[in-house]
């Protein structure tokens, strides 16, 4: 977890574990730390740590939070948004249920410049009491790690 | 009036209050606000001590080392694993850590905007960056430390069955020390900041209970202690703190000697201002706090009264441990099952985890109070004793007060009590 200042990517997963789905970014984070990534590249579990995650994001360059997002669209659906674009940052408040994100990185815009903010979501099927991802969630990790791994 | 909230920090709820302003009284009260984790009992069923304390860290981001930290003295109870010095000073920093995210957060971020009229913190952030500045300063530092013991900010991952699995550095350790060093100034600013403001008067009577302060203020412990009397081992807490339900609320609540209870912050200052530290007894001098205080708006004072005793301790226990030097240490866990208590002073209040294991090792029950929970009767009673003595106030002004009386307690969604409606009769 060295940081070089300015230089690098990290890789925020955020939720818990303990509410289904919810815990969708933890076990993406969990299986990118076991894989051979470029230098300059941390991957962090961020896990439900609130404004905590402000100061996760400091000195990165580029942030990829990776989370479950309530989209309206089929479970295990996969989508990647820019948070940078404030349009993009309302609508994700909406539906980012309960991480407290949109709020942190409003803070964060009014404190200094922002590091480049992608957020690479999954549609749960369930977030309710219970570990396990659900089967159509277990199912789009492996191409969302893909997906992670491309963008990097 | 009525008080809805929709989104919470990974947890929802809502308080309903309404105020029958003609007859003077708080018609109903309904803080659904929390959600003792009722679920964590199914969940735990059947899995290994070792597996335990990592699913505890996940049930609040917030509190991630109490409950790691209640877990694993539950456990080692249950099963008879002893831990040594060492391990109870690294787990007293652990808590100090996170006490100091917790407080520092709530002070700058949820009662810093009430008392300077702004929603929320967002708008100082422009007008007095300073003062923001300062308040994420003084918060990396309580992350440093959490980061430092527990191997990372949120959810440790070095505390285990019977000690750590792995021990800070004592240069992570001299650098941190410098860093709780420097904070000095910002503290005294801090200190500055809240003496200014002024605090609404409530006075009420109620049970303050916390861990005893046998080595030192309340932190973790093995004895609870109240002003009613209680004296009792952690192991009894389920015959101390008895949890039951309102007719009106699907949350569970607690009481102990007497209808209400308090616990958190004001209560450990209550029953354990003489072994604060003794910068932190000038400061709540300075802030005019008083150990025979009953208002809970005051809550606040001695959140920041704590803030500045667990900087300064943990400066101490720095240097006890670097002086002694850190040893890894062997564990032992005796073989066959238990049942056990476990309890530690969490930035809300009290904690409490309680397991049952069996002869492998694998959990049979388990059950766990936070302190939210605790404090619930009380804020309610609390609210109920406000509103006639406010009513000469403008409606927004009653709203206010009642919010920033819910948010004293600092319960585990006290961000979101920003977000009110309210409707009067």
């Amino acid at each position: 977890m060295t940081k070089d200042k300015g230089q690098i990517t990290i890789i925020l997963g955020l939720g818990n574990p303990l509410m289904g789905d919810d815990g969708l970014g933890i076990v993406a984070v969990e299986r990118l730390a076991e894989m051979d990534l470029p230098d300059g590249v941390a991957v962090m579990d961020g896990g439900t740590g609130g404004l905590t995650l402000l100061h996760l994001m400091e000195g990165a360059r580029r942030v990829i939070f990776v989370d479950a997002v309530e989209m309206g669209r089929a479970p295990g659906h996969i989508a990647c948004f820019d948070l940078g674009r404030a349009e993009v940052a309302e609508q994700a408040a909406l539906s980012l249920h309960h991480s407290g994100l949109p709020q942190i990185l409003a803070l964060a815009r009014e404190l200094g410049p922002l590091p480049k903010v992608i957020l690479c979501g999954v549609q749960p099927a369930g977030v309710a009491p219970g570990m396990g991802l659900s089967p159509p969630v277990a199912a789009a990790l492996p191409e969302l790690l893909e997906l992670i791994r491309r963008c990097i | 009036m009525n008080i809805e909230i929709k989104h919470l920090a990974r947890m929802e709820g809502h308080a309903n209050l309404v105020v029958d302003a003609a007859n003077g009284e708080l018609k109903e009260c309904r803080l659904e606000i929390v959600e003792s984790p009722r679920f964590f009992e199914v969940m735990l069923k059947g899995r290994h001590y070792s597996d335990v304390a990592p699913i505890a860290a996940r049930i609040c981001g917030v509190c991630s080392v109490s409950h790691t930290l209640a877990s694993l003295a539950a456990t080692e109870n249950a099963l008879g694993v002893r831990v040594s010095e060492q391990t109870l000073g690294l787990r007293r920093l652990l808590s100090y850590g996170e006490n100091l995210q917790s407080h520092l957060l709530h002070l700058y971020f949820m009662a810093v905007p009430d008392y300077l009229g702004v929603p929320s913190i967002l708008p100082l952030a422009k007008t007095r960056r300073e003062l923001v500045a300062r308040a994420l300063r003084l918060k990396k530092l309580g992350n440093d430390l959490v980061q430092v013991i527990g191997g990372r900010p949120v959810h440790p991952v070095t505390p285990r069955v019977g000690g750590f699995s792995v021990l800070p550095a004592a240069a992570a350790l001299k650098e941190l020390r410098r860093h709780l060093v420097t904070a000095l100034g910002d503290l005294e600013e801090t200190v500055a900041l809240f003496a200014s403001f002024r605090v609404p008067e409530l006075e009420r009577d109620t049970e303050y209970l916390c861990l005893a302060a046998d080595a030192g203020y309340p932190s973790v412990g093995e004895r609870i202690i109240s002003s009613d009397g209680v004296n009792a081992p952690v192991h009894d807490f389920a015959q101390v703190v008895r949890e039951y339900f309102q007719p009106h609320s699907t949350a569970k609540f607690a009481r102990a000697s007497r209808d209400t209870l308090m616990v958190g912050p004001l209560a450990r200052y209550r029953n354990a201002a003489a072994q604060l530290s003794p910068m932190a007894r000038k400061v709540a001098a300075a802030l005019s706090l008083d150990p025979s205080t009953r208002n809970p708006y005051q809550g606040n004072l001695a959140r920041l009264t704590e803030v500045v005793h667990f900087f300064e301790e943990a400066i101490h226990l720095i240097d006890s441990l670097l002086l002694k030097g850190l040893r890894p240490e062997s564990i032992w866990v005796p073989p066959g099952g238990g049942a056990g208590a476990g309890a530690v002073e969490a930035p809300r209040g009290t904690l409490f985890h309680a397991y049952a294991y069996d002869e492998q090792g694998r959990i049979t029950s388990a059950n766990c109070i936070i302190p939210t929970a605790q404090n619930l009767g009380n804020i309610e009673a609390d609210l109920r004793a406000l509103v006639p003595g406010l009513l000469h106030l403008p409606q927004p002004e009653i709203t206010a007060r009642l919010e920033m009386l819910i948010r004293a307690y600092d319960p585990c969604i006290s961000c979101s009590t920003h977000l009110v409606k309210v409707e009067y009769l």
